[in-house]
């Protein structure tokens, strides 16, 4: 039962993420052009992603949408890097998103915050339906 | 990768891992994560690879992120053309059309008025297009009863009945017709 419940938990952080991640990294892109590894670095430290190899699918999905370019940046010869930046659309795209995340968060935390009152009573969520068997 | 001497002997070991990890994931994605990570490790000392190796992590978790992650992008394309695919179903906007016609005629103003209902209610018709028919509809009511009362009295009454008879009918007719090829080209709302 206990291992039911971790893997339900783990359903729902997977759900979660699949569902913003993509504006997260539009959200990085927002203020300058970012490589691979560094967008990976913030978003595994965040625990949005699992590993590097998650990003790459993402961003190429990012890029067929037209949300985000990659360019090539051979300034440092040593080590070439291939930088992403926001596209016009991707940018209207942050800021859609952006608009109806607070009041979704807001909503949503609203109706999932802790109530002491029926924690104390766990009989009141429990009322059995009238007409049904338990 | 320009030459193996740029490559410490770690980062070596870990291309290699990873490239053999990765191949089972589609080419071009398998290509943009080896040169990339390859970059990463490029001119760095045996140490200094040896913690961004730490950092990237085990290639076969790479590699399985990477095609669950290709697997969600070919189920999306999937989804996206079957629903770009799917015949929207003209079952409703041919009853609105049916009922605002033949309701002008069989159950007077009261099935024509649910004809108009109707054309508010789909959902799948853009707000201008909903607003344009209704407006033509009465519009066509309009000049139907005017028509009928100018003429009443008069030695040629018979036009305005004909007016009031023939009008609505073939205005609604192209309501009719314009909401059907109209219905399911806005989202749905």
């Amino acid at each position: 039962m206990q291992h039911m419940l971790l893997c339900m938990a783990n359903d729902v952080g997977t759900q979660l993420r699949k569902g913003v991640v993509e504006y997260c990294v539009l959200g990085l892109l927002q203020s300058a052009p970012t490589y691979g590894w560094k967008i990976s670095e913030q978003l595994v430290s965040l625990g949005l992603i699992g590993s590097i190899g998650t990003l790459y699918p993402l961003l190429a999905r990012l890029r067929d949408q037209g949300l985000i370019i990659a360019q090539a940046d051979t300034s440092d010869s040593a080590r070439p890097r291939k930088y992403y930046s926001l596209t016009p659309d991707g940018r209207e795209q942050l800021r859609q998103f952006r608009a109806q995340w607070q009041p979704f968060s807001a909503a949503v935390s609203t109706i999932i915050a802790f109530d002491e009152s029926r924690a104390q009573d766990p009989d009141a969520s429990a009322t059995p339906v009238k007409g049904t068997d338990q | 990768m320009s030459t193996n001497d740029s490559y410490s002997a770690p980062a070596r070991r870990y291309l290699a891992e990873l490239e053999s990890a990765l191949a089972g994931v589609p080419a071009d994605l398998r290509g943009e994560i080896t040169a990339d990570l390859a970059g990463e490790l490029h001119g760095l000392d045996a140490d200094a690879a040896a913690a961004r190796i730490a950092e990237l992590g085990d290639p076969r978790t790479i590699a399985a992120d990477a095609s669950a992650g290709a697997q969600q992008t070919s189920a999306q394309a999937a989804a996206q053309t079957t629903d770009a695919r799917m015949p929207v179903s003209k079952a409703y906007p041919t009853a609105a059309a049916i009922v605002l016609t033949a309701g002008w005629y069989l159950v007077p103003i009261v099935g024509w008025i649910v004809g108009l209902v109707m054309i508010g209610a789909g959902s799948r018709w853009a707000p201008q297009v909903r607003v344009a028919s209704v407006f033509a509809s009465v519009a066509a009511a309009l000049v139907a009863v005017a028509a009928l009362l100018v003429f009443r009295g008069t030695e040629v009454w018979i036009l305005g009945a004909a007016a009031f008879a023939i009008v609505p009918l073939i205005a609604n007719v192209f309501v009719g017709g314009y909401l059907r090829r109209q219905w399911g080209l806005a989202a749905p709302v």
